[in-house]
């Protein structure tokens, strides 16, 4: 996330990769506990973090092979959607 | 938008209040996050100070110069240093025929270096580096002069007993504030006539530092030097006009030094065409390695400490239990119970982290010059810092926050 390498590419590019990372975790955490809002916001960090990978121009092979797994939770999660709790 | 500030206002309030009724507990949970912080963003002071020391070092070099010598700077696996041994190393009649045939070069220079001693009256400066150098010497490396002049054309060409010394030997020739221009020194037993001084530079990574140097032209020094000596490192450096690339600078070189040398078609050169990049490129490699270690130093600090965090904030969450049920009772939303922890626990983070940062800053501070370099900590380090505060807050503290906002109103009033 701090690598010297993404520190290359701006001073405030670590530190949106790092917002990035923690709402990630708190998708996490929205999803464990069944919550609508924790898919959502899952989805909306994965589109966020694919633009921020195209814009930074790191879109290899890792990248891809990250769309791909974060597809397929995608589609598990909507499975489960109607499932999951509409409250915080 | 009253709402979050009001929110934001009664977190901190919250938090100074926990960390003012248990200060031991409070500054121990902080220790960790500002350890964490003082590690990571000073292994990256430290690696940045250093680096840009020696991109500087590189930039006196010369970005867009071309040296011509006997021995390549790349180290590729396979070095046939064998090879390289016979070569000839390049002399003053190949800069003059290269001097009068090259197009795409604004300026050239022939350089030569060894050490000798220099002396004024009773002072005596040790074992110096003296350069000698042709007139556009100037124009291919990067320095300043601080008192005096450079050497004019035809001094430079009549090979006159002339020289610039650097501010070290300066100091250390004309202690008691003496004006060093115009004064005649002796270097090796011979008479020559200071007409400059060199602005002082520091300390540099790669030894190119002009405070311990002293330039004469290389037509003085061929007086009494055999300047064919492979000891002097002579090299021709060459800089590009404006708009040409190293590249075509390098490739009209290589076809007018084997014209020079006669080389046939089939021969391989004999000589190396190198480039600052090379340093600089072998140098990005040991950076990346320092810093990762310097992550993986810092990492666990941080993890540490973002568990103290997280302890802090479950404690807390416990501590006013019966109060997030009166508030719950009372109408607050969620939301409103996650965003009060949830910001007490950045507000916590992030003050271990500046104090991180405020400790780095003393010891750049504290540190001065007296490291040989300058010690600075980038604008870049210091969002670093505060990011890594706040995401830890953010991570470690969002867990507890998020229990606190489910409670059961009734049940977390009956806890106590």
């Amino acid at each position: 996330m701090f690598s010297p390498a993404t520190k290359k590419l701006g001073d405030w590019v670590p530190a949106v990769y790092g917002f990035i990372i923690a709402l990630s975790f708190i998708s996490y955490i929205g999803v464990w506990h069944m919550k609508r809002w924790g898919v959502e916001m899952y989805i909306a960090v994965v589109c966020v973090k694919q633009i921020f990978f195209l814009f930074t121009d790191q879109m290899g092979f890792g990248a891809i092979v990250g769309i791909v797994f974060s597809l397929w939770f995608i589609i598990t999660f909507l499975i489960y959607y109607r499932r999951m709790s509409l409250n915080l | 938008m009253h709402l979050f500030l009001a929110i934001i206002k009664e977190s901190v309030i919250f938090a100074w209040a926990a960390l003012a009724a248990n200060r031991l507990r409070t500054f121990l949970s902080l220790l960790g996050i500002t350890i964490g912080i003082f590690s990571i963003i000073t292994v990256f002071t430290i690696v940045d100070s250093l680096e840009h020391n020696l991109r500087s070092g590189i930039q006196e070099l010369g970005n867009n110069v071309v040296f011509i010598q006997k021995w390549p700077w790349d180290f590729g696996e396979d070095y046939p240093w064998w090879k390289y041994m016979n070569r000839p190393v390049p002399n003053v009649q190949e800069y003059e025929k290269l001097h009068g045939r090259v197009n795409t070069a604004a300026a050239m220079a022939f350089h030569v270096s060894g050490r000798k001693s220099v002396k004024y009256k009773n002072n005596t400066v040790e074992n110096i580096t003296i350069t000698g150098g042709s007139y556009e010497y100037d124009k291919v490396s990067n320095f300043d002069i601080a008192e005096g002049r450079y050497f004019t054309e035809a001094e430079s060409n009549a090979g006159r007993n002339i020289c610039i010394i650097g501010s070290t030997i300066a100091e250390t020739l004309f202690p008691n504030g003496e004006y060093p221009v115009g004064k005649q020194i002796k270097m090796g037993g011979r008479n020559v006539q200071v007409v400059g001084v060199f602005k002082k530079q520091g300390e540099s990574l790669i030894g190119n530092s002009t405070d311990a140097q002293m330039l004469v032209p290389v037509n003085y020094v061929r007086n009494f030097v055999d300047i064919r000596s492979e000891n002097l490192d002579p090299y021709i450096a060459v800089k590009a006009k404006d708009g040409i690339t190293n590249e075509q600078l390098k490739d009209e070189l290589k076809g007018l030094m084997r014209g020079i040398r006669q080389l046939s078609p089939e021969a391989p050169e004999d000589f190396a065409l190198n480039e600052t990049k090379v340093i600089s490129q072998g140098f990005d490699g040991m950076f990346e390695v320092v810093g990762l270690a310097g992550w993986i130093i810092g990492g666990f600090s941080i993890l540490v400490g973002g568990f103290g965090i997280a302890n802090i904030m479950f404690v807390s969450v416990r501590e006013r239990t019966s109060l997030i049920g009166i508030q719950k009772s009372l109408g607050a939303k969620n939301y409103f119970i996650l965003m009060q922890f949830l910001f007490e626990s950045v507000f916590l983070s992030m003050l271990g982290g500046l104090i991180g940062l405020l400790l780095i800053w003393g010891l750049t501070l504290l540190i001065g010059d007296s490291a040989g370099m300058e010690i600075f900590l980038s604008r870049s380090n210091v969002i670093l810092g505060i990011t890594i505060s706040f995401l830890i807050g953010v991570v470690s503290g969002f867990v507890p926050a998020y229990g606190a906002s489910q409670l059961d109103p009734v049940e977390a009033i009956r806890s106590n």
